[in-house]
């Protein structure tokens, strides 16, 4: 599966990156909402790790700019603090929020969600 | 005479000739009355003698014609005595007094001398001839009888005519009639007539004479004298250029020189006294100056005293030995009514007796100098006294006393103790107020900190939440790893991995301990604490801690303009990073639709300051606002998102560092807040001991 990851700490990047391509998926990193958005309109996705607050451009504006490149695309967002940004979030398309810090199962959970909905949709 | 010469103002010319004439006078007519009476006395006596010798010629030679009785005979003698012009009748009568014979020079003469004859007496003068006068019808004359005498005593022996014994003759003599001769005094009344006639017109003459000499003489010796009156006048008049002329070495002509000299010394002393006169005024004129000027500073003492006596609320009193008033000023006149002459303790305290302490018995019997006092009076004035000796002109000892009223002073004192106990309880009662206002300030400090914290705690929540879920994340991937296979299957590929994982783990903890240990020395209550050397820098960073999360979340641009190598200042981290803490917040919330934060450090050396500065592009703050901002309790945010107390708190802690804070703001372009910070004496270059101070602070 090809997944981004997007988040303004290196440590959830390092993590996220080092777990899931050990689960057998390719991962590409993007450190702000600007990086994700340019790397969702380039490349093909199936599901995007997304964090809420970041510098430039904040998960909530970047959600809105990848739903209408991609409206397909599943989007899961993490915060680190449960504020209005990331109720704002699942409003407007996101798969889920996750409260950070995660259980890697939720991680592999949602995984599962989107790899089971695929060949549905195909 | 001398009367009236005395008050009749005469000059001493008439006078001289007055008296001169009068003696001249009163001299020829005496003279000529004695010399008239004289000479009339010397003619009678002369017709005396002629007259008594006449008749005693004729008394002898007829001696025989009595004795014979011949009548013609005794004419004949008689007859010779008619050729005498004077004799104016001759007789001759017997012892009997029978007329022998009488002639007259006329029938006039004859008739009055036989009416009157008288017989003569015997004896009646010396020479024995008598006098008799007779006057009739204009006629006069003195008829001389002298006696005839007879020594032939008997016709016998007168006949016998031998006369034997002269001794017997003459004691035998014997009156046998008398021989009368009347001698006319007609020449001798105009001898006497004529002399006095003579010696009065002489006696005028002389006297007519010795007047105009003496008018003459006078006037001579009267001119000079008078010519020194004029001048003595004129010179008694003012003008002393009159000198007289010196005609004669008399008396007064050494007058006329003594006057002279007196004229010229009287000059000298004029001019000496015109001298001195011109002296005198001048000093008379300095005198009179100082005289004014005296006066002048007098006049302003007297205005002075005249002040101080008649100054309000004071009064001025002057009392004698035995308590009387001698003296009042205004205000007490106006006060007590004049009572001058009365009693003080009467009238002014209403007592009987004199007061048991007693100014004047304080200054004159117990010789103080000065004796101040309070006291009250009757009408409860109270007064602060001063009572101090006073002498008078004559060094009669008295009393002046000054009476200030203090009523006013007393009840104010009163009030003012009222006030006092008041003010102290107040006093008391505010400082427990200040107490527990500075418990309440730092409370405050705290309440803000902890709003501030609690507005932080996304902020902490973003911080701490990614390394946990770091760690969580690798702890879990760790222990799927070491659960997938048993454990001595491991490589060295694995064992690498669970290091890495472990140093991630262990990195991501001691990240989570700097936020906690930052998050506590930032909550930390201040009180009691030291300042340190700061490096505003670090305290910026650190602030940016938690706080950046907030800024980027709030879709703001931070740039920073930190100077390197900034002084270290003496101060307070903690209290600092709660300042800026709060100004980044503020300026975040001014800027809700996004926009740019400039944070910068600047040095200024010249006045040795540092200013941290925090630019937003906010809406700025209005005018009206901006006065208020420093304010408790001021706030633009709705309830319940700020507590009003953030920049009021800020300030009060820089103020605390000696530091201030400024603000300028634009409406529309944004605001600037500047935290001035004061580079303390101890300015470290080189911040060797951050780490230690980091180390101990947590």
């Amino acid at each position: 599966m090809r997944i981004l990851v997007v988040d303004d700490d290196p440590i959830i990047r390092k993590l996220l990156s080092e777990v899931l391509t050990d689960d057998g998926h390719q991962v590409t990193l993007a450190w702000d909402g600007i990086e994700a958005v340019k790397n969702v309109e380039n490349q093909p996705f199936e599901l995007v790790f997304m964090d809420v607050h970041m510098p430039r451009m904040n998960g909530l504006e970047a959600l809105i700019a990848i739903r209408s490149l991609c409206p397909d695309l599943t989007v899961a967002m993490m915060d680190s603090y449960p504020d209005q940004l990331a109720q704002q979030a699942q409003g407007k398309g996101a798969l889920t929020c996750m409260h950070k810090p995660f259980d890697l199962k939720e991680i592999r959970q949602i995984i599962e969600k989107v790899r089971i909905s695929i060949p549905r949709e195909r | 005479m001398t009367f009236r010469f005395r008050h009749l103002p005469m000059g001493l010319k008439t006078k001289f000739v007055l008296t001169i004439s009068f003696l001249i006078l009163l001299t020829s007519v005496i003279l000529s009355v004695f010399l008239i009476e004289k000479q009339s006395l010397l003619i009678q006596r002369e017709l005396v003698k002629r007259g008594e010798y006449m008749a005693r010629n004729l008394a002898h030679n007829s001696e025989y014609g009595v004795l014979v009785e011949s009548q013609q005979l005794l004419f004949n003698l008689m007859e010779g005595l008619f050729l005498e012009e004077e004799v104016v009748q001759v007789a001759i009568l017997n012892r009997k007094g029978d007329l022998l014979a009488d002639w007259g020079r006329t029938d006039q003469y004859r008739r009055i001398y036989r009416e009157r004859f008288d017989s003569p007496q015997e004896g009646t003068t010396g020479s024995g001839v008598s006098r008799q006068y007779f006057v009739s019808h204009g006629m006069e004359f003195y008829s001389f009888s002298c006696p005839i005498k007879t020594t032939r005593v008997e016709r016998s022996k007168e006949e016998v005519g031998i006369l034997e014994d002269k001794r017997d003759l003459t004691a035998t003599e014997e009156i046998i009639g008398t021989a009368s001769v009347g001698l006319s005094l007609q020449n001798m009344r105009r001898e006497i007539a004529d002399m006095t006639r003579i010696v009065v017109l002489l006696t005028a003459l002389v006297v007519a004479v010795g007047i105009l000499l003496t008018i003459f003489l006078v006037d001579l010796f009267v001119r000079p004298v008078r010519r020194l009156v004029q001048a003595t006048e004129r010179v008694a008049s003012g003008d002393l250029s009159q000198m007289v002329k010196v005609t004669s070495e008399d008396e007064i002509g050494t007058l006329a020189s003594s006057f002279n000299r007196m004229i010229v010394s009287l000059q000298e002393s004029r001019q000496k006294i015109e001298e001195y006169n011109r002296t005198l005024e001048r000093k008379v004129r300095e005198r009179t100056a100082e005289l004014e000027k005296t006066t002048r500073l007098l006049q302003v003492e007297y205005n002075r005293l005249e002040a101080i006596i008649n100054s309000p609320n004071l009064g001025i009193m002057i009392e004698d030995r035995e308590c009387h008033i001698r003296f009042m000023n205004k205000f007490l006149i106006e006060t007590y009514g004049n009572q001058i002459g009365e009693k003080c303790y009467q009238k002014f305290k209403g007592r009987k007796e004199k007061c048991p302490v007693c100014p004047i018995d304080e200054i004159l019997v117990k010789g103080k100098k000065t004796y101040t006092y309070m006291d009250q009076d009757a009408l409860g004035h109270h007064y602060e006294l001063s009572a101090s000796l006073f002498r008078d002109e004559k060094g009669e000892e008295y009393i002046l006393e000054t009476m200030r009223d203090i009523t006013e002073q007393k009840k104010l004192e009163i009030q003012v103790q009222e006030y006092t106990r008041n003010l102290e309880k107040t006093n008391r009662e505010l400082e427990n107020a200040l107490k527990s206002l500075k418990e309440t300030q730092v409370q405050l400090i705290q309440v803000e900190k902890m709003a501030a914290v609690g507005q932080l705690a996304a902020g902490v929540a973003h911080e701490l939440n990614n390394p946990l879920g770091g760690i969580l994340g690798y702890s879990q991937f760790a222990l799927e790893k070491i659960n997938q296979k048993p454990l001595g299957q491991f490589g060295p590929e694995d064992t690498a991995d669970f290091l890495q994982y472990l140093h991630d783990i262990e990195q991501q903890t001691k990240r989570c301990r700097a936020i906690i240990q930052n998050l506590l020395k930032f909550s930390r209550s201040s009180r009691k604490e030291e300042f340190e050397s700061t490096d505003l820098n670090q305290v910026v960073n650190e602030t940016l801690t938690f706080t950046r999360h907030q800024v980027e979340r709030s879709k703001v641009k931070l740039i920073l303009n930190l100077q390197e190598n900034l002084p270290l200042i003496p101060g307070h981290a903690s209290q600092l990073q709660q300042v800026f803490t709060n100004l980044i917040l503020n300026a975040v919330q001014a800027m809700p639709l996004g926009g740019t934060l400039i944070i910068s450090t600047v040095v200024h050396r010249e006045p040795g300051e540092i200013h941290v500065s925090f630019a937003d592009t906010g809406g700025g703050i209005s005018e009206e606002n901006l006065d208020k901002i420093f304010e408790p309790f001021f706030s633009t945010k709705k309830v319940g998102e700020g507590t009003g107390l953030g920049l009021s708190v800020s300030y009060g802690l820089i103020r605390n560092h000696g530091g201030e804070i400024k603000v300028t703001s634009r409406t529309g372009e944004g605001t600037v807040f500047t935290v001035v910070l004061p580079v303390g004496p101890q300015e470290i270059k080189a911040p060797s001991g951050r780490e230690a101070h980091l180390a101990s602070g947590g």
